[in-house]
């Protein structure tokens, strides 16, 4: 097909100027207008003369707010450092030792991060609390009593367990990636493997690492369930925030609080640049893959016992939702007392009509954010565009921000005036998109920064024009980056719902509406059917992919 | 090329295709009413299903969420409202932005109790609660158990009762603001030592029901699910009295389809339906000429006092201030 390619430096201007529109409009102005918000009284206009620092007040004055701060500060960076020392292992371990049933364990790893809403915090209740399955079970057979899950400590575990598979995936990708034959010189030249580890492999993995922990960080500050739940009187930012819109119905305090978690993020985003600056390393310099050396198999066993461990007590909550959703009837007994399939038959009505609302929505919002993400990876990693940090503020703050703070933003922004979206797709997959184009620009610039320049340099001295480049040896260096990427988006769009409760129309309910409207009435069985279907579509569309892409990566894009 | 990029490049064009088809607004459809709904489906799916029989060519489009959010959406959309009717959120929600909601005068009007309707008919009391404690009887038996609101400060409940912040849940708050009005913040600020405070109003039933801790306050509709569910869990309405708590429903001002919220409101507001509302949902209807669900104790043997909403309304932003200094300094 190269003789219908563009001529000259046409596609790149076209695609750089669909990226410019789509930032400036989806993103930069609704966002912009909501962060706006945070400096105004509720319910005035926007005005310069009302603009006001009022709503950040508190945060001097009021003891739990300043609580609730550090709180956030703490258990962020506890689950963050928690999260990555699970997944370090775990991605080196699914990288280099031969996993059995790899594209398995590549689904059930993403699955955490689609726990139902509520229905998974809950679930460590039912767990681990003081009257929880496994506690009790600890108690009537060991003679072990746990300590209580509720405070600090409970929610730093919860928050880790459910957002390691950012760090595991982005790693994994990474380690991949990595061209093995340096690793294989390291070894000829007499170093151990732990040596080889140390100061080879992590230092080349120490951008997406970063990269890793930066999105684990952001999730757990911004995690309202769990500490809603397991939190007990332990307060974080989001509660308030949830405060500020369910009790008070102050939608400009809750963007106030939400700034804080952007400022916060700011900084982690600091550390990261200064991470990649004195740190980074082009390592990736040609597509040679062989394979790495095999583990001894000790070794090689061990590391897949941990494995599938990390995955059974992460994947716990799920399994509590699926033993739920086949019980009838499930009162003081420590497991239900009446099991059938009566959940699902009530479900099943509407079953078809939402399951396709939500793969149609989430899979249209991840080919915008695969498309975008790449460009403006590509475009900020290679320096060609002024002001690299205005495009990764941009593209991250939405990521900080609350779905009720963005889906607000929508609403105004698009409800009247020339662009009216209320009530269609469009503006789902648009503000889906807004929320989660992070996850591809990310995992892209991490790989791109892995990528020598001169590979695309040899490419055009050969006389190869920008679009071959891109396509035979950017893209395929950066594929399995961008693969994960995708996956986590489509993934957590599946479960989707503080932005979806407010854009969706009677046309475009989704799954996790349907389950909402079974909480609504405290029905938690139906609820957990068909947060059961989500868990069990998500397994099947992330092995089929991670299937696809796994057999041979660097193939997929020749 | 390759199969891949073939594929994702259909993938596109398949995609925008089905956006420009999917692109023309639902509420262009014709003749419909749209229901912000914050009550559970099997109800709202109900009274949908009734009301589309009672006005044929009437289609009933439903979108669900909590009542902050529903009220965050109409507040965002207020320039151009795309829903016609709230169902069921507390009566305070519809004070709290009343001018959001347009008066009414429906027929109905004379079946209710008049506290139970806002005085320019802007919204219509829907169920009606008391609040009261949910008891664990394996974990606390019934006569060990707070028999009254003053009981709740007592030190041998320290660390046994449940209870969800005032200041992020509307009922955690008309039981503080009850609870102000019998013996002020003497009493409160004790109960403030005593109980644990969870940021959702959910746990303070559910957590009980799983025996995680003895004694809640929740309403008592909750306590009877729990009960028929085949929990361990029994009421307790306290004996200095306790007061009623109303949700509603209400017009939206300027939704698209006002005819219709007009006819839904009168629906919604019948004796039939309020029978469908005590029958699935178990909970007291507002209507004087509906009977409580069986289950529930006769309200004339439950000592009650008028719950001063004008008051809680004035002085929540003070209250919840107060709350907050009190439970930081815990």
């Amino acid at each position: 097909m190269t003789d219908r390619r563009m001529p000259g430096q046409a596609l790149p201007l076209v695609l750089g100027t669909c990226a410019v529109v789509i930032a400036l409009l989806f993103l930069v102005y609704p966002i912009g207008s909501a962060t706006l918000g945070a400096f105004l009284r509720n319910g005035k206009p926007l005005a310069i003369e009302n603009l006001t620092l009022a709503n950040f007040e508190r945060f001097l004055t009021s003891g739990s707010y300043q609580r609730a701060f550090w709180h956030s500060v703490v258990t962020g960076a506890a689950s963050t450092i928690v999260a990555t020392a699970l997944s370090l292992p775990m991605a080196y371990a699914v990288a280099r030792a031969a996993m059995p049933l790899r594209s398995l364990v590549l689904a059930l790893s993403v699955l955490p991060l689609i726990s139902p809403p509520f229905i998974g915090a809950y679930a460590w209740v039912i767990l681990l609390g003081n009257n929880g399955i496994i506690s009790n079970l600890l108690r009537d057979y060991v003679g072990l009593g746990l300590p209580s899950i509720y405070g600090p400590f409970g929610v730093t575990v919860a928050l880790a367990l459910s957002y390691f598979p950012y760090t595991f995936l982005v790693l994994q990708g990474a380690m991949a990636a990595v061209d093995t034959s340096i690793e294989e010189a390291a070894t000829i030249a007499g170093a151990s493997r732990w040596r080889v580890l140390r100061t080879v492999t992590f230092p080349m993995i120490l951008p997406s690492i970063a990269a890793g922990m930066l999105i684990v960080f952001i999730k757990a500050i911004g995690d309202f369930g769990v500490p809603a739940i397991l939190g007990g009187e332990y307060q974080v930012l989001p509660t308030l925030i949830y405060y500020q819109i369910h009790g008070f119905f102050n939608l400009n305090a809750a963007a106030a609080i939400a700034m804080v978690n952007v400022a916060l993020t700011v900084l982690a985003l600091g550390a990261l640049a200064w991470i990649n600056r004195t740190r980074g390393v082009a390592t990736v310099t040609g597509t040679a893959r062989r394979a790495a050396r095999p583990l001894p198999a000790g070794l090689r066993w061990s590391a897949i016992a941990y494995v599938w461990l990390v995955l059974l007590v992460a994947n716990l909550p799920q399994l509590v939702v699926v033993l739920y959703s086949f019980s009838e009837r499930w009162g003081d007994t420590l497991l239900p007392s009446v099991y059938g399939l009566e959940n699902y038959r009530r479900v099943m009505g509407e079953l078809g009509t939402v399951v396709w609302n939500t793969v149609v929505l989430a899979g249209a919002a991840t080919i915008l954010c695969l498309a975008f993400g790449a460009v403006a990876a590509h475009a900020t990693a290679r320096g060609r565009i002024y002001g690299r940090w205005a495009v990764d503020l941009i593209i991250m703050v939405p990521f900080v921000l609350p779905g009720l703070v963005i889906g607000v933003a929508y609403l105004t922004a698009f409800n009247e005036g020339p662009l009216v979206l209320t009530g269609t797709a469009a503006i789902l997959i648009l503000a889906y998109f807004t929320r989660r184009v992070a996850f591809v620009f990310r995992s892209a610039s991490a790989a791109i920064t892995q990528v020598d320049r001169r590979l695309e340099e040899a490419s055009t001295i050969c006389g190869a024009d920008w679009a071959m480049t891109m396509r035979r040896v950017v893209l395929p260096l950066i594929a399995p980056a961008l693969l994960a990427g995708g996956i986590l988006v489509f993934a957590t769009l599946i479960g989707e719902i503080s932005v979806t409760v407010l854009l969706y129309s009677a046309r475009w309910k989704t799954i996790t509406i349907a389950i909402y409207e079974y909480l609504l009435g405290n029905d938690i069985a139906k609820a957990s059917a068909l947060g059961t279907v989500t868990i069990v579509l998500t397994l099947i569309l992330v092995a089929g992919a991670s299937r696809l892409a796994g057999r041979n990566m660097a193939d997929m894009f020749r | 090329m390759s199969k891949a990029l073939n594929a994702l490049r259909n993938a596109g064009f398949g995609l925008a295709l089905g956006l420009a088809a999917t692109g023309a607004p639902a509420w262009s459809a014709t003749n419909t009413v749209v229901i912000y709904n914050a009550v559970s489906t099997k109800l709202i799916q109900a009274f949908a299903e009734e009301f589309q029989k009672q006005n044929p060519g009437v289609k009933a489009e439903i979108i669900s969420g909590g009542s902050g959010e529903l009220l965050t959406r109409i507040k965002a959309e207020r320039a151009n409202p795309r829903g016609d009717v709230l169902v069921g959120p507390d009566a305070d929600v519809f004070d709290a932005e009343i001018d959001l909601f347009e008066a009414y005068d429906s027929k109905e009007k004379a079946g209710f109790d008049k506290a139970a309707v806002h005085p320019q008919g802007k919204y219509y009391g829907f169920s009606t609660n008391f609040q009261a404690f949910i008891v664990n009887t394996k974990m606390m038996p019934l006569d060990k158990a707070p028999k009254s609101w003053a009981d709740l400060a007592k030190p041998e409940f320290k660390g046994k009762i449940l209870m969800a912040n005032p200041a992020q849940s509307g009922s955690a708050y008309s039981q503080m603001h009850q609870i102000l009005m019998l013996y002020g913040w003497d009493v409160m600020g004790k109960i403030i030592q005593n109980a644990t405070f969870v940021p959702s109003s959910k746990l303070a039933f559910q957590n009980v029901a799983k025996g995680e801790i003895a004694v809640g306050l929740t309403s008592e509709f909750n306590i009877l699910v729990s009960k028929l569910e085949g929990n361990p869990v029994d009421f307790v309405y306290p004996s200095d009295g306790t007061a009623l708590i109303n949700d509603a429903n209400g017009i939206i001002k300027g939704g698209p389809n006002g005819e219709n919220a007009r006819k839904f409101i009168d629906y919604v507001s019948s004796k039939q339906a309020h029978t469908i509302l005590v029958d699935l949902d178990k909970r007291r209807s507002a209507r004087l000429d509906v009977a409580p669900p069986p289950g529930l104790p006769d309200a004339k043997g439950i000592k009650t006092f008028a719950y001063d909403s004008a008051g809680a309304a004035k002085n929540r932003t003070e209250e919840l201030e107060k709350f907050d200094k009190l439970f930081s300094a815990k």
